[in-house]
């Protein structure tokens, strides 16, 4: 049993989340065999998925950090918990799969979603973004299945006797551990090249190709040569959509001044 | 494991022939109306100023003590069984978590065979679209008719006598994050009902149905501008807040849109006032500072014109709440003395760990005690209404990982376990939960019908090292009577009676009688799965007093995480952390208990 002051971590914690999407027309899957009827699956961001993206090209290297970033920005932590351990979504590390395990199986279920609920995410990412996450899943350590929980003496549980507390009045109070004190300012220099991994740009951005959002060689050249830093910066700042498609960038104002000019000026600097 | 108790599977009561039974009834039935109404259980708490008090005083603290299992039920369900069993004309009526099935079991014979029951089609992708678990809080009995939501954002009313389906309303939409676990609640031929969907950003709302048809007669948003939210200037007092369309401008830009304002809790009403009174939950995402201001009204209690919707009133618990702290709490219409005077007032222990005590005519804040440990607020300002903020426990993206908030955002105590308050004892009866929290909050972003969160939260047992408690609350002096430990939080509703008997279940699966005066232990049986149900009481055709209850562990998932269903072998965790041994001592399940003497 927990004691006063002990702080225990809860596994299932729920984080981030980075970019945004409204509703898009595109061609629903049907008739395909290559996945279910759109109908059937909640469409994330209400973006109706391809058809046919198993036989879409593949990245040759699919990257299973960038598939982490997606993990979070993508809200798929919400239901299967922060390190995919589950939540009320399955544990997606436990090597045990409802819809078979191969990397083709996982893709299918991330892309057309399934029918409890798991939302179809292709209208979002694209197949790029669902063969991130593929890999980023596959790369999960599997942890050792022990099919026996034992209570006994020397057993492999936390025994501890229940309603030991029966009819015992109300404790004094306690004050629990200290805040940590909050941290508002960048406390390091960090090359500019590295700040957009800091601040979860790469979730949705890379520099030579779209993810979610533009490449930001693409922006840079769209821009070049134009005075357009607080505009970009604003955009950065505040949110937006429209310039790229339907897709919206998120308002971003936990970025520090000082790093926001840093990283408009070295997206700008990118040919 | 699941259940294996031997008990008798049916009571001698339920051995009285029918006939005979029908006869008692058809006698009596006339001349003690009354006393025949004292014997049901019609609506989720009883009944309109959800006390969950009943006037039947056959079990008292001399005679619980050989209080007995007389039947049991499995659902055949695996989820947490939130909500109770409703009880009318010797049916009693039990509706299912998710795929949401209605029983209705023939009280007058033996063995309660069944007389019918309603397998509705509910679409599955509402087990995804669900935060936290595929619970439902029950069904309410009007005009003949149960109703109840299916969790796929539907409305249902099934006859209740022939278990036909009379109508059937989509009110929600899977696709914007929104489902349906709360019970409706009628009031004269409004069907009353909102959606939950807190953790996916939806715009959240009530509607009224008409009974007859299910035909929607208004929606009102619970954010927004005015027009929206059905609110008239002419009409609209709110006790502190004074200005035009505050459900909007108290949220930076267009924030409402996907500011959450979910309604999954309890409903109140009051005859002579004619308002109904409703909880908010909170506003989305959990990292505050996307979404600056009071954010108006989530986290609020509102008071509504049931006819038209019209919004008479609103008391914000929680303004800019960034804790999760909803104020969906059960909200308990009594006559409280406040500095020595009679107060029709409306009570309600909030998730952010003060009981509040408001005027339910005009939403003036009378008392506002903490109930449990709290650290996010030093107290409530009973002249502004406003709490009184602990500036190091704020959070926000920005602020890195706040730490030693009090309560978790699991509440001082859970929404889905109501409190209950007998005016013959003048106290107020309810499970508490004693966790504390870290909030690690970054940014979110909206992506319709996906979660919106932006925030991890470990919990960890406050201080005594007890996760939970029931205790009873004297709402006058705004102070604890009595108090039952815990080990584990506790999650069950309430209900006392006029046997001055309170009766509780705990998450490690005992359901429990105690004096409801002295907090002495009466009686205890184990029931096979932890409960997170409500209690209720009813008389049975043979005119004895019975207490029914469901076991079955859920509505949150950190609260079994770990475990392994039998029924979804393909995913295995560890344990969850606050309390690892939950494991030991109850497993899921779907049971329901009659007890008596």
């Amino acid at each position: 049993m927990p004691s006063t002051g002990q702080v225990i971590a809860l596994v299932a914690a729920t984080m981030i989340a980075v970019a945004g999407c409204k509703p898009q027309t595109s061609t629903p899957a049907q008739g395909t065999g290559a996945g279910p009827k759109a109908e059937d699956r909640i469409a994330a961001g209400g973006a109706v998925p391809a058809a046919n993206a198993l036989s879409a090209p593949r990245p040759a290297t699919p990257n299973p950090d960038a598939g982490g970033t997606l993990f979070a920005a993508m809200n798929c932590d919400g239901c299967h918990g922060g390190g995919a351990v589950g939540w009320v979504g399955p544990s997606l590390v436990d090597g045990r799969w409802r819809y078979g395990g191969a990397d083709d199986e996982i893709f299918t279920s991330i892309f057309y979603g399934r029918p409890k609920g798991m939302p179809a995410y292709g209208g979002v990412i694209g197949t790029d973004g669902a063969w991130q996450l593929v890999a980023y899943i596959k790369a999960q350590a599997v942890p050792t299945v022990v099919p026996t929980t034992s209570w006994l003496a020397g057993g492999n549980a936390t025994a501890t006797p229940a309603a030991a507390h029966e009819g015992e009045q109300a404790p004094g109070a306690a004050t629990p551990a200290p805040a940590a004190p909050a941290a508002n300012a960048p406390e390091t220099e960090v090359p500019p090249d590295q700040l957009p991994a800091k601040y979860g740009c790469t979730a949705c951005h890379a520099v030579d190709h779209k993810v979610v959002g533009p490449a930001f060689k693409d922006v840079a050249a769209k821009y070049r040569g134009k005075d357009v830093g607080a505009v970009l910066s604003g955009k950065i700042k505040n949110g937006g959509s429209g310039v790229w498609g339907e897709i919206p960038m998120p308002p971003n104002p936990q970025v520090p001044d000082p790093d926001l000019q840093a990283i408009v000026k070295w997206i700008l600097s990118l040919k | 494991m699941p259940s294996s108790t031997a008990v008798s599977r049916w009571s001698a009561a339920a051995r009285v022939p029918a006939v005979v039974a029908c006869v008692t009834v058809l006698l009596t039935g006339a001349a003690v109306a009354q006393t025949a109404a004292d014997g049901e259980w019609t609506m989720p708490a009883r009944d309109y100023a959800s006390t969950r008090f009943s006037k039947l005083a056959e079990i008292t603290p001399a005679n619980a003590t050989r209080l007995k299992p007389v039947w049991t039920f499995s659902t055949g369900v695996l989820a947490g069984h939130e909500g109770q069993p409703l009880v009318v004309k010797n049916t009693m009526y039990v509706i299912t978590p998710w795929p949401n099935v209605l029983y209705a079991f023939d009280l007058s014979q033996e063995g309660y065979p069944l007389k019918w029951k309603y397998r509705p089609d509910v679409n599955p992708n509402a087990i995804g679209v669900s935060c936290c678990d595929v619970i439902n809080r029950g069904a309410f009995y009007a005009d003949g008719k149960v109703i109840y939501n299916l969790l796929d954002g539907h409305t249902v009313a099934v006859d209740a006598a022939t278990g036909q389906e009379v109508w059937k309303t989509q009110i929600a939409d899977l696709g914007e994050g929104e489902t349906t676990p709360m019970a409706p609640f009628v009031v004269k031929d409004r069907v009353l009902v909102g959606a939950a969907g807190g953790e996916f950003g939806i715009y959240g709302f009530v509607k009224a149905l008409d009974l007859k048809t299910g035909k929607l007669l208004w929606t009102a948003r619970n954010l927004g501008p005015d027009a929206d939210m059905l609110v008239n200037p002419a009409t609209f007092k709110p006790f502190y807040d004074k200005g035009t369309d505050l459900g909007k401008t108290t949220w930076a830009g267009e924030t409402y849109k996907t500011g959450g304002g979910p309604v999954w809790g309890w409903m109140s009403y009051d005859p002579q006032l004619d308002l109904f009174y409703y909880g908010v939950g909170n506003p989305s995402p959990y990292n505050a500072e996307q979404r600056v201001g009071d954010n108006k009204w989530t986290a609020s209690i509102l008071a509504r014109r049931p006819s038209d919707g019209s919004l008479v009133w609103a008391y914000q618990t929680t303004p800019h709440d960034n804790w999760d702290y909803d104020a969906v709490s059960a909200l308990i219409l009594a006559d409280v003395s406040i500095g020595g005077k009679p107060r029709k007032a409306l009570v309600t222990f909030n998730k952010n760990g003060f009981q509040y005590t408001l005027d339910r005519a005009t939403g003036e804040l009378l008392a506002a005690p903490a109930f449990v440990q709290v650290t996010w607020a030093k107290n409530i300002d009973l002249k502004t209404g406003r709490p009184v903020l602990d500036s190091t426990k704020q959070t926000g993206a920005s602020k890195g990982n706040v730490k030693g908030v009090c309560p978790s955002l699991e509440g001082g105590v859970s929404p889905a376990s109501p409190a209950a308050y007998s005016p013959r004892t003048r106290l107020f009866y309810t499970s508490t939960n004693n966790m504390c929290m870290d909030y690690a909050a970054v940014e979110a972003q909206h992506f319709r019908g996906t979660p919106f969160i932006g925030a991890g939260t470990p919990y960890y047992a406050g201080p005594g090292g007890n996760l939970g408690a029931f205790m009873a609350w004297d709402a006058s002096s705004g102070k604890k009577v009595w108090e039952l430990k815990e080990h584990f939080p506790n999650w069950s509703g309430a209900l006392v009676t006029a046997g001055d008997v309170a009766f509780y279940g705990t998450l490690d699966g005992w359901f429990k009688a105690v004096d409801a005066k002295t907090g002495k232990l009466l009686y205890k049986q184990k029931v096979g799965s932890g409960i997170v149900g409500n209690p209720i009481t009813y008389r049975g055709p043979d005119g004895k007093q019975y207490v029914a209850v469901y076991a079955g562990i859920g509505g949150d998932w950190f609260l079994l995480a770990g475990d392994v269903r039998s029924d979804d072998p393909a995913d295995v965790r560890p344990p969850s952390d606050p309390y690892k041994d939950i494991g030991r001592h109850t497993s899921q399940g779907g049971i329901v208990w009659i007890f008596g003497l």
